[in-house]
């Protein structure tokens, strides 16, 4: 009877053995999942509508809405956006030669129509929001994977689909959030919630992303909607209109493109 | 030879609305309605400016091409020749890969600087209300065939000028009553001269103006070089038998600008020579004459986090081989700070600016805040400031004021 029991347990504890060694061989790191959604497949370019809806504290919204062309050079991006709302800004044009190296900054032009040039602006404000959105430039997708810490906290079924929890701790401490949690859904590779955390540790804002759906051939989201929890205020972005690997032209990305002030 | 270029501009527009692909054609409608008035600071506060303005922008883009037509209307309180209807662009654009076109009535602006006008020499500008109107809005239109050779990196931007357009600059006389009577931004010239009539350039192909750019836009820097065969916007005078004589006259100019990023900072700078450029002697009663001139100018941006937006300028004048009858100095300098914060979501504007003139201690200075009510419906107050007794902002010191502009764009 003992010796039965004594194997049992034997059993039991080289399984655990066996499938302890065996998870951890087989376990995907947090950075490699970082890694998976960074390079999730999006197409060699995209062009896009998208309409931006900010909500102050008593309901009263901006409407800003733009048009998006972006395209891949290997590692690197060029993207271009032209205003067409609100008035005041309409033909308003902004082009942007993105870097993966995080030693690199982007490469900026503004096209303002009331000067009619292009103006050579700074590259390397990344942590400053975006047309007074909750979205900073790094938030829309610029940062680059190298800039942060990653780790794998858990494992999370959010709304009906698995989903890797990471948390990613920036290696520059002076940077604008202390940490930014991010559910990654493992049939997609896209992250689908994200939370920002202040310098203090507190929630600054949550990212969540809605109307998620294979769209020619790749996951989109047409929904994304930022709160910021401190300042009451709300982000919503509504993608219309969006098509993958258009074989949009170089041409498209230079800043004489965008100095004609529009883009056909 | 103006006839054919507005046939020549007509003819285009039609095609371009009729080669257009129904499917790809898009119509755009777009202006905006502003009302600015400004008050002295000092008595007896008279209104210095007080107009309002209807600007209309029509687009009509087809495949390749699309016309632009962009029109003012506005009623001035002070200046009243102001008042009316005006074009201000009317133009065919046509875009492939290899190059673009736009021919008619255009605004074309060069250089990187702000406010001054180093190698921004193709415009001529709008003097009628001077500091009272924003410098982007002082650019007036010019009849103009400009095309570019378009490459990833490289431009090459050719311009064929043919009709002279001088620039806008308001006189009166003292002891006249004239349609500049009013206008506290005027040249006062002295009883009892005759003035005669502009000499404008004859209308002729040889009497047309040319200029070339060749631009590099890149990751380390932009820059470009150019050069233009002119006439001076701005005539210069001198008084024969009693009667003041302005005439135009041409000159060569070459130069270049550029602009560097180092994270937040963008370094800039312009460069020009102008050769031949003709000057008024301080004695009027003499001829003009004729030098060549070398200004410069070194700026930076800092854009640090927080939406603030700070810049610093210093431009320099210098005139080669100088004779002591100019009416101008030998060398001026100027510098200008600004410093720009918006909050509030980019609702607020906080804004102030100053232009410094070395040689007579003269200042222009403005403090404003632009508030947006909606995002169409903007309204900024603000205080302009003139110091000195002299130079090109202490002559405007009676004219310090304080001001208020709603702006509605649709």
């Amino acid at each position: 009877m003992k010796s039965k029991k004594l194997l049992k347990a034997i059993t039991v504890v080289f399984f655990s053995v066996i499938s302890g060694v065996l998870s951890s061989l087989f376990a995907i790191t947090g950075t490699e999942i970082m890694i998976k959604a960074d390079n999730r497949p999006d197409g060699n370019d995209k062009k896009m509508e998208m309409k931006m809806i900010l909500e102050n504290r008593r309901g009263k919204q901006r409407i800003r809405s733009m048009m998006i062309l972006t395209k891949d050079y290997g590692k690197d991006t060029k993207s271009v956006y032209f205003f067409k709302e609100p008035a005041d800004v309409k033909g308003t044009g902004f082009l942007v030669w993105g870097y993966d190296d995080p030693g690199k900054d982007d490469d900026r032009w503004l096209y303002l129509p009331a000067l009619k040039k292009s103006k050579r602006i700074s590259g390397s404000s990344k942590n400053d929001y975006f047309m007074g959105s909750d979205l900073t430039y790094d938030d829309m997708g610029n940062r680059s994977v190298d800039e942060d810490i990653h780790s794998l906290v858990k494992e999370e079924n959010l709304d009906g689909t698995d989903c890797w929890v990471v948390e990613s701790v920036p290696k520059d401490k002076d940077y604008m959030y202390s940490k930014i949690i991010s559910w990654i859904r493992k049939d997609s590779d896209l992250g689908v919630k994200r939370e920002f955390y202040d310098k203090h540790g507190k929630l600054l804002k949550t990212m969540i992303l809605s109307d998620i759906r294979p769209h020619q051939g790749y996951w989109t989201y047409f929904k994304m909607e930022v709160n910021n929890s401190r300042e009451k205020h709300k982000t919503i972005l509504i993608i219309e209109n969006m098509n993958y690997d258009n074989n949009l032209k170089d041409s498209l990305f230079r800043v004489s493109t965008l100095e004609r002030g529009q883009i056909r | 030879m103006k006839r054919f270029f507005i046939f020549s501009v007509i003819l285009l527009f039609i095609q371009a609305a009729a080669g257009g692909n129904a499917d790809s054609a898009e119509m755009i409608v777009k202006g905006f309605v502003d009302s600015y008035h400004a008050v002295g600071i000092e008595s007896p506060n008279d209104f210095l400016s007080s107009r309002t303005r209807a600007r209309i922008e029509s687009q009509f883009s087809g495949q390749n091409a699309f016309t632009f037509i962009s029109l003012n209307a506005v009623k001035n309180e002070v200046v009243e020749s102001e008042s009316g209807f005006n074009l201000m662009e009317a133009y065919v654009d046509y875009a492939s890969d290899l190059f673009d076109m736009r021919i008619g009535r255009q605004i074309v602006i060069w250089g990187k600087a702000d406010g001054f006008l180093v190698t921004d020499i193709i415009s001529p500008k709008d003097y009628s209300e001077y500091f009272a109107r924003d410098f982007d809005d002082m650019r007036l239109p010019v009849d103009a065939l400009k095309m570019r050779l378009l490459g990833d990196y490289f431009t090459l931007e050719l311009i064929g000028i043919p009709v002279f357009t001088p620039s806008k600059i308001p006189f009166t006389q003292e002891g006249v009553s004239d349609e500049n009577s009013n206008n506290p931004w005027a040249q006062v010239l002295p009883a009892g001269v005759i003035v005669a009539d502009e000499e404008l350039p004859e209308l002729k192909l040889s009497n047309a103006e040319a200029a070339a750019k060749i631009s590099y836009s890149g990751s380390i820097m932009d820059f470009s070089l150019s050069a233009f065969y002119t006439w001076d916007d701005n005539p210069v005078m001198y008084l024969e038998n009693g009667v003041l004589n302005r005439e135009y006259h041409r000159f060569m100019f070459c130069g270049f600008d550029f602009s560097i990023p180092a994270g937040v900072f963008v370094f800039r700078g312009e460069g020009a020579y102008y050769c031949g450029k003709n000057f008024t002697c301080e004695n009027i009663i003499l001829k003009p004459i004729e030098k060549d001139t070398l200004d410069s100018l070194a700026g930076i941006d800092w854009s640090p986090e927080g939406n603030w937006t700070i810049s610093a300028q210093v431009y320099n004048r210098y005139i080669l081989e100088y004779d002591k009858i100019i009416s101008e100095d030998e060398s001026k300098t100027y510098s200008s700070l600004s410093i720009s914060k918006d909050m509030l979501r980019e609702t607020l504007t906080l804004s102030a600016m100053i232009f410094y003139g070395y040689r007579y201690n003269d200042a222009y200075g403005r403090v404003y805040t632009e508030y947006a009510v909606t995002d169409a419906f903007h309204l900024t107050l603000g205080l302009d400031i003139f110091y000195g007794d002299e130079g090109d902002f202490g002559q405007y010191s009676d004219n310090s004021e304080v001001f208020l502009k709603a702006k509605y764009s649709f």
